[in-house]
């Protein structure tokens, strides 16, 4: 059984990187789109984004558009290797022999 | 972990990302659907004023149409800035300097070459402009929009050129059929 990265594993953290992941590269989402897209409240959000934010997966930037607070979040170089790595395992799972 | 709960987990990853994509340049469709929409109304009714020989009154037709228009991408551009910050969303305001760009320089081809005096020279002027715009556009965001610009040109000149009397009919149709269509695809599968 391949190892699985336990702060990807939890189903929410899960979804929130396939979100960020499914970015291209260099592009950010902003906070309330993910909260949206995912169908999440403030506060599991931010809870969940710190997780991640301390596992080097994502970077959370806090920002002002004219007087309107502004958080930027996107999925980090290690983060995107990471959700790929988590990917890769499930794969391993479902088609051990092929690997 | 159950092969099946690694079944759910890789399905429900790829919905999410295809969904974040989607949300994310889905603005680009709306844009098409907008203009799609102001040119099936704009060419249908220059097609009938012409047929009634009231040509002079097609510019009571599109200045509304063309402002609500402009006013229509502003607020798209807008929303999609304050989304997801992607390529095509971080690109309004260059974009915006550009499409002003080329019609200011079609204005100026219009004034200088007198092409005002010929309804159907104006109209394929700003359509073949509109359809380099598109074709320069995909270039750098989705092969969809280039594809959609090429048709654009295709069917001007194919129009002006064998069916000049039905121009402004066969681009309500076509061509504004073509962006509502090209839109709608791009909401549902992005790009």
């Amino acid at each position: 059984m391949p190892e699985l990265d336990p702060v990807i594993h939890q189903p929410t953290r899960l979804r929130i990187m396939a979100a960020l992941v499914g970015l291209d590269e260099g592009e950010r989402a902003d906070f309330t789109f993910l909260r949206d897209l995912l169908g999440l409240t403030d506060g599991n959000l931010s809870v969940h984004l710190q997780r991640l934010e301390e596992a080097g997966y994502v970077r959370v930037e806090k920002t002002f558009v004219g007087r309107r607070p502004k958080t930027w979040v996107w999925a980090t170089t290690e983060g995107r290797a990471a959700f790929a790595a988590y990917v890769d395992a499930l794969e391993d799972i479902l088609y051990p022999q092929e690997r | 972990m159950q092969m099946q709960d690694a079944i759910d987990d890789l399905k429900a990853i790829r919905q999410i990302m295809e969904r974040a994509r989607r949300a994310s340049d889905g603005f680009g469709g709306w844009f098409m659907v907008l203009w799609g929409v102001i040119w099936f109304i704009g060419f249908t009714g220059t097609h009938v004023l012409v047929r009634l020989q009231r040509q002079e009154a097609t510019i009571w037709l599109w200045a509304p149409l063309n402002t609500l228009g402009v006013l229509g991408s502003i607020y798209l551009s807008i929303r999609m800035a304050q989304r997801a910050r992607t390529k095509s969303s971080t690109l309004w305001a260059p974009l915006l300097l550009y499409w002003l760009a080329l019609a200011a320089f079609d204005g100026v081809l219009i004034w200088q070459l007198r092409l005002y005096t010929n309804g159907l020279y104006v109209a394929l002027l700003i359509v073949l402009t509109i359809a380099l715009g598109y074709i320069q556009f995909g270039l750098f965001t989705h092969w969809s929009i280039s594809a959609i610009g090429l048709f654009l040109g295709l069917l001007a000149v194919v129009l002006a050129t064998w069916l000049p009397a039905y121009f402004n009919l066969g681009f309500a149709v076509l061509g504004g059929g073509a962006l509502i269509g090209g839109g709608l695809w791009a909401l549902r599968y992005g790009g």
